[in-house]
C-alpha cells in the first residue's frame, strides 16, 4: 500500500519532526507537523477510497462488430471492445488506472486497452480497442484491473472489478467448396434435393422420359409426348435420397494438448466445421460424435441453420476442452494458478480473508509425504537426521541422569529415588522429544528452502479459493491441502475455466507416454458401428482422431471400418499432425547436429510420427481408406469429393 | 520503436501549472528565509529545488527539505550552515575514531520553545506546495505507481500476457484544477498543523491527584488520599509522548473505522471464505490427519490393484 517513494517521505519527514522537537526549533518543527500531518491525511482519504469506494466501481462491457452490439464471434475476425468503468460513490478516486484483461485467445489488434484519469460519479473511464479471434472455442472476458492512487505516488492498491462474460468464438465462415467465404451471395443456394442420387425415384425433378410400362402410376404418363410420339410415355424423376456425413471427432485428451487454438482439437474442429458448412451450403446432411475415452455425444444426421448452428456450438464447446491428468505436479500447474488468481481474484487472497499461519509450512509439510518415492537425496538426509537425532538423544539422556542426581545431591542427599521412576521420568521425556523431533525432520530442510515454503503458501490460499468456488463443503480445504490428486484436477479446472494454457508431462517416471488414450479406439469402434447401423444409405463416415499412438491396438476400429465398407459407406481418416514438425513426405526437416540433444530428439521424434503415419495409411489402405494428415490442407478437399462422388455417381456437382 | 517521436512529459502543457507552483513555493520559501535574515544561504533551498526540477530528480523533496532542514537547524544553533557540516563531520569523525572533540555538533535544548513570524507559515506552505508538486511531476514524468518487478519470460510462450498498467501517469489525465485545488488546501493544512503546533506548545505535564476528577465525578463520596503530586517530566518528553499518542490514537481509530466500513462491504464470496478459513483453523489438526489417512488408504488400494 505504501510506495518506497511514501515511506522515504515519511522517513524523512520524521527525522526533520526529531529534529525540530528536540532541537527545540520552533520553524522546523512546524514544518515537519505541517508534512506529517498533510501526509497522514493523505493516508487516511486513500485508505477510505481503497478499502470502501473501490466497492463501488462496476464495469459495463460491450463487443460489437463495427455495427451493432454481439453476442457471438466469428473466428478470424476483428471486433470491437469498448468498456466503461464507473463509481457510484460520493468520494470520487483522484486517479485509477484501469486496464482491460484481454483473455487468452484473442488478439489485442488496435487501440488501447488501458486508460486513467480520475472517477468519480458521472466521470467514467472508457476504453475502446479492436481484438481479433484466431481461432474457434470459447473466450471469457473477466473483468477489469484497477490500480489506485493518490496524486503523489505515496500510496497505491491494486484490485480487480470482476465482469465475467464468456463469449463464444465460432469458426471461420466457409463456402460450398470448403473455401473461406468472402461474401455473403444471396438466393445462390440450391434448392433441397439439387445433390440428390442421380437415380430413378420419386422427387420432383425431372430424369428422364421412358417408355410407358404396365404399373407405370398414370399421373407419371407425360401426355403431350405421348401424343406426339403415339406411344405411352412415363416421366422419371429423380431421386432425392440425401447425402449424409457423419463426424466423428476425437476429444480424447491426446489431441487436447497445448494451448486452446493451437493445439490438434483446434485443428481438427476447423476441419469438421468446414465440412459442415459445405454440407449445409449443399443442403446435405451432416452428423456428429464427439468421442472420448469414455464418453459419446452423438448428433444425428441433420441439415437446416437449427442444426448447422447446434454442431457449430458443440464443435466450439469441443474446441476449449483442455486436457486432464490426475497424476501431475501439482508445483508446476500452481505457478500458472497462483498469478492468475491474484490477478483475477485479488480480493480472494487478501489476508484478511484467506490467512497463511506462519507454522503451516513449518510443522506441517504439504502435502503428507506418506506414499510418495523416496528421493536419493531425501533418504540420505534421514539417514544423517536418524544419525543425529539418535546421538542427540543419548546425550540427552545422559544429560538427565546427571541432573536428576545433582538436584536429588542439593535437595536431599540422605533420601534416593528409586531408579525405576528414574528411568521413567527419562523415558516419558524421550516420549516427549519424538513429536518435535518429527516436527524438526520436516523442518529442517525448510530452512534452506524459500521455493518450497512459498509453494506451502500458494497452496493454502489456493486450496481456500478451489474449496469454495467449486463448494467442495468445510472439508473441502484440508482434502486439497493433503491430496495432491484433487488438488492436481481441481487447478486443472480452474485454469481450464479461465482458458488459461499450461503444461502437463508428457511421460511419465517409466517413460510412457500418458495421452495415448487407448480407450477410445473401442469407443470410435462402437460409435461407428452404431452408425452404421442407423444409417440410411451410402453415407461418409469421417474419423476425425489421432491414432498416430496407437499402432497396435486398432483391431477394434478397423473391424468397425470393415463393416460400414461392407454397407456400401465410405471412411475418410483425418489424423492431427503435432505442430511443428515436418509433414510426412517432407523429410526429417532441418539436418541439423546430432550432437545437438534438441535437434536429435526432434529428429527421432519425427522420424517416429512419419513412420507411424505410414503404417496407419498403410493398415487402412488395404480396405481402401484413405488416410490423410490433418494440418496439411487436403482433408477438406478430399472430404468434399468424396461427398461428389456419394451424390453423383461420377457426374460431379452441380454448380 | 524510436524514442524521438514520444513526447517528453516533463514538457506537457498538463505539467505546466505544477512547474509554476514549484517555482512559486521555492520562491516563497526563499523570501521567508530572508526575512529570517539568513543572508546568501536564503537561497540554498531555492537552488535545491531548481536543480531538482531541472535534473528531473525522483528525490528532489526530500533533497529540498534536507536542505531546509540543515539551514534552519543551522540557524538554531547560531552557526553557518557550513559550521554546522564542519561540526558534524568532526562529531562523526570522534565517534568512530575516538577521542574527545573540542565541542558538539548537537546541542540539545528539549523543547518546543520560540516563536515563529507569518513568514514561517509562508515558509511551511511553500515546502508543502513544493513537496506536493514535485512528486505529482515526478508521477507524471516518472512513475506514478511502483513498476512491474516480475522478470518478463525468457521466451514468449504461447499464452504471453500484454503488457499491464502503465506505472505513469498521463497527461491526458491531469485535470486543471488539480494545481487550484492544492494550491487552496496548502493554507488549510499549514492552518491544521498551526494550530496542532500551538496546542501541543501549551502542553505540560499534568499533576497526579487520587481519585482523579473522573473517579471523582463518578463517585462523589471519595476523598482525596493527599495532595497532588505534579509528575515531573520535562516539557518536550511531555510533548513528545502526546504527539505520538495523539497520531497513534487517531490513525488506530481511524483505522478501525475505515476497517470496520471494509468489513461491512464485504461481498459474499469473500464473507464464505472468512468463515471457511475461520472453520479450517479451528479444525485443522482433525481434518488434516483424516484427510492423511484417506489418501493413504486410496494409495494403498491403488497399489493393491495393480498387484
Amino acid at each position: 500500500m505504501l510506495t518506497s517513494r511514501g515511506w522515504w517521505f515519511l522517513v524523512a519527514d520524521l527525522a526533520l519532526l526529531a529534529l525540530g522537537l528536540f532541537g527545540g526549533h520552533a520553524v522546523l518543527l512546524l514544518v515537519a507537523l505541517v508534512l506529517l500531518l498533510w501526509f497522514v491525511g493523505e493516508w487516511l482519504l486513500f485508505a477510505l477510497r481503497s478499502r470502501v469506494m473501490v466497492r463501488r466501481v462496476t464495469v459495463r462491457r460491450v463487443v460489437s462488430d463495427g455495427r451493432t452490439e454481439v453476442a457471438t464471434l466469428w473466428a478470424g475476425q476483428t471486433f470491437q471492445v469498448h468498456v466503461e468503468v464507473r463509481l457510484d460513490g460520493a468520494v470520487g478516486l483522484p486517479h485509477a488506472a484501469v486496464a482491460d484483461w484481454l483473455p487468452f485467445g484473442l488478439e489485442h489488434a488496435a487501440g488501447s486497452a488501458q486508460a486513467d484519469g480520475a472517477l468519480r460519479r458521472g466521470q467514467p473511464l472508457r476504453l475502446a480497442y479492436e481484438v481479433r479471434c484466431p481461432a474457434a472455442g470459447w473466450v471469457r472476458f473477466e473483468g477489469v484491473q484497477l490500480q489506485l492512487g493518490d496524486l503523489q505516488g505515496f500510496f497505491f492498491h491494486t484490485t480487480f472489478v470482476a465482469d465475467v462474460v464468456p463469449y463464444r468464438v465460432l469458426p471461420r465462415p466457409v463456402d460450398a467448396s470448403g473455401h473461406p467465404a468472402t461474401t455473403k451471395r444471396h438466393n445462390l443456394l440450391p434448392p433441397p434435393g439439387i445433390h440428390r442420387l442421380h437415380r430413378p425415384g420419386s422427387g420432383s425433378e425431372l430424369l428422364d422420359l421412358r417408355d410407358y410400362r404396365p404399373g407405370d402410376p398414370p399421373k407419371t404418363i407425360a401426355w403431350k409426348i405421348s401424343a406426339r410420339r403415339d406411344r405411352l410415355i412415363t416421366k422419371e424423376f429423380e431421386s432425392e435420397v440425401p447425402v449424409r456425413c457423419t463426424l466423428f471427432l476425437d476429444t480424447s485428451n491426446s489431441v487436447r494438448i497445448g494451448a486452446a487454438g493451437q493445439n490438434a482439437l483446434s485443428g481438427l474442429v476447423e476441419i469438421a466445421s468446414a465440412v459442415a458448412q459445405a454440407n449445409s451450403a449443399n443442403r446435405d446432411l451432416t452428423g456428429l460424435c464427439l468421442f472420448g475415452e469414455e464418453t459419446v455425444r452423438v448428433v444425428r444426421p441433420a441439415r437446416g441453420s437449427r442444426h448447422l448452428a447446434k454442431v457449430l456450438n458443440l464443435l466450439v464447446d469441443a474446441a476449449t476442452l483442455a486436457p486432464t491428468a490426475p497424476n501431475v505436479p501439482v508445483e508446476g500447474l500452481m505457478q500458472v494458478a497462483h498469478p492468475l488468481a491474484q490477478e483475477v481474484y485479488p480480493q480472494l487472497m487478501r489476508p484478511e480473508v484467506n490467512r497463511v499461519p506462519f507454522w503451516l509450512p513449518w510443522i506441517w509439510p504439504l502435502p503428507a509425504p506418506d506414499g510418495r518415492p523416496t528421493s536419493l537425496r531425501r533418504a540420505i538426509y534421514g539417514v544423517l537426521f536418524t544419525f543425529g537425532a539418535l546421538i542427540l538423544l543419548a546425550a540427552w539422556v545422559l544429560l538427565s541422569y546427571a541432573i536428576i542426581d545433582l538436584i536429588q545431591e542439593q535437595l536431599s542427599p540422605s533420601w534416593k529415588t528409586p531408579p525405576l521412576l528414574i528411568d521413567l521420568s527419562v523415558l516419558a521425556t524421550l516420549i516427549a522429544a519424538i513429536p518435535l523431533l518429527r516436527v524438526a525432520y520436516h523442518a529442517l530442510p525448510l530452512l534452506g528452502s524459500a521455493r518450497r515454503r512459498r509453494l506451502a503458501r500458494w497452496r493454502k490460499r489456493l486450496a481456500a479459493v478451489l474449496a469454495l468456488r467449486y463448494r467442495l463443503g468445510p472439508g473441502g480445504l484440508a482434502a486439497l491441502l493433503e491430496d495432491d490428486e484433487q488438488m492436481a484436477l481441481w487447478l486443472q479446472r480452474f485454469l481450464a475455466e479461465h482458458r488459461v494454457p499450461y503444461a502437463l508431462p508428457l511421460y511419465d517416471a517409466s517413460g510412457r507416454y500418458l495421452f495415448a488414450c487407448p480407450g477410445k479406439v473401442e469407443v470410435l469402434a462402437r460409435a461407428l458401428v452404431q452408425a452404421v447401423g442407423k444409417g440410411h444409405d451410402n453415407e461418409l463416415f469421417v474419423l476425425l482422431a489421432d491414432l498416430l499412438e496407437l499402432p497396435h491396438q486398432l483391431d477394434p476400429l478397423l473391424r468397425a471400418v470393415r463393416v460400414a465398407l461392407a454397407r456400401h459407406h465410405q471412411v475418410v481418416v483425418v489424423c492431427p499432425w503435432p505442430a511443428g514438425l515436418p509433414t510426412p513426405g517432407a523429410g526429417l526437416g532441418e539436418v541439423g547436429s546430432m550432437a545437438e540433444p534438441q535437434a536429435a530428439l526432434r529428429r527421432v521424434a519425427t522420424r517416429r510420427f512419419q513412420e507411424a503415419f505410414q503404417q496407419l495409411r498403410r493398415t487402412f489402405a488395404r480396405m481402401g481408406v484413405p488416410v490423410v494428415w490433418a494440418a496439411g490442407g487436403e482433408a477438406i478437399p478430399l472430404i468434399l469429393e468424396r461427398m461428389d462422388r456419394l451424390r453423383g455417381l461420377g457426374r460431379g456437382r452441380r454448380r | 520503436m524510436s524514442t524521438t517521436n514520444q513526447p517528453d512529459p516533463w514538457q506537457a502543457p498538463a505539467v505546466r501549472g505544477y512547474w509554476l507552483l514549484c517555482l512559486v513555493a521555492l520562491l516563497a520559501v526563499t523570501l521567508a528565509l530572508v526575512f529570517r535574515k539568513l543572508g546568501a544561504w536564503s537561497l540554498l533551498p531555492l537552488l535545491a529545488g531548481g536543480l531538482s526540477l531541472a535534473g528531473r530528480w525522483r528525490s528532489g523533496p526530500l533533497l529540498t527539505v534536507a536542505v531546509l532542514g540543515w539551514i534552519l537547524y543551522s540557524e538554531r544553533l547560531g552557526l553557518s550552515p557550513l559550521d554546522l557540516v564542519e561540526r558534524v563531520l568532526f562529531t562523526l569523525v570522534y565517534l568512530f575514531f575516538g577521542g574527545r572533540p573540542r565541542y558538539t555538533a548537537v546541542r540539545l535544548s528539549f523543547g518546543i520553545g520560540g516563536r515563529f513570524l507569518i513568514s514561517d507559515l509562508v515558509l511551511c506552505a511553500g515546502a508543502l506546495a513544493y513537496c506536493a508538486a514535485h512528486y505529482r511531476l515526478v508521477g507524471l514524468a516518472a512513475h506514478l505507481y511502483p513498476p512491474d518487478r516480475r522478470r518478463p519470460p525468457s521466451r514468449p510462450p504461447a499464452w504471453v500476457r500484454p503488457p499491464g498498467i502503465e506505472p505513469r501517469r498521463s497527461e491526458r489525465s491531469v485535470e486543471p484544477r488539480e494545481v487550484v485545488r492544492l494550491a487552496a488546501l496548502v493554507p488549510v493544512w499549514v492552518a491544521v498543523g498551526g494550530l496542532f503546533w500551538w496546542w501541543l506548545k501549551e502542553q505540560r505535564a499534568p499533576v497526579l491527584e487520587w481519585p482523579s476528577p473522573v473517579w471523582r465525578v463518578i463517585y462523589p463520596v471519595l476523598e482525596p488520599t493527599g495532595p497532588p503530586t505534579p509528575l515531573q517530566l520535562p516539557p518536550v518528553l511531555w510533548q513528545v509522548i502526546l504527539l505520538i499518542w495523539v497520531l497513534g490514537l487517531g490513525l488506530i481509530a481511524a483505522g478501525a473505522v475505515i476497517g470496520y466500513l471494509g468489513w461491512r462491504r464485504l461481498s459474499p464470496t469473500e464473507a464464505a471464505l472468512y468463515l471457511q478459513d475461520t472453520l479450517w483453523r479451528e479444525t485443522c489438526r482433525e481434518q488434516r490427519l483424516l484427510n492423511r489417512w484417506l489418501v493413504w488408504a486410496r494409495r494403498r488400494r491403488r497399489r493393491e490393484e495393480k498387484s
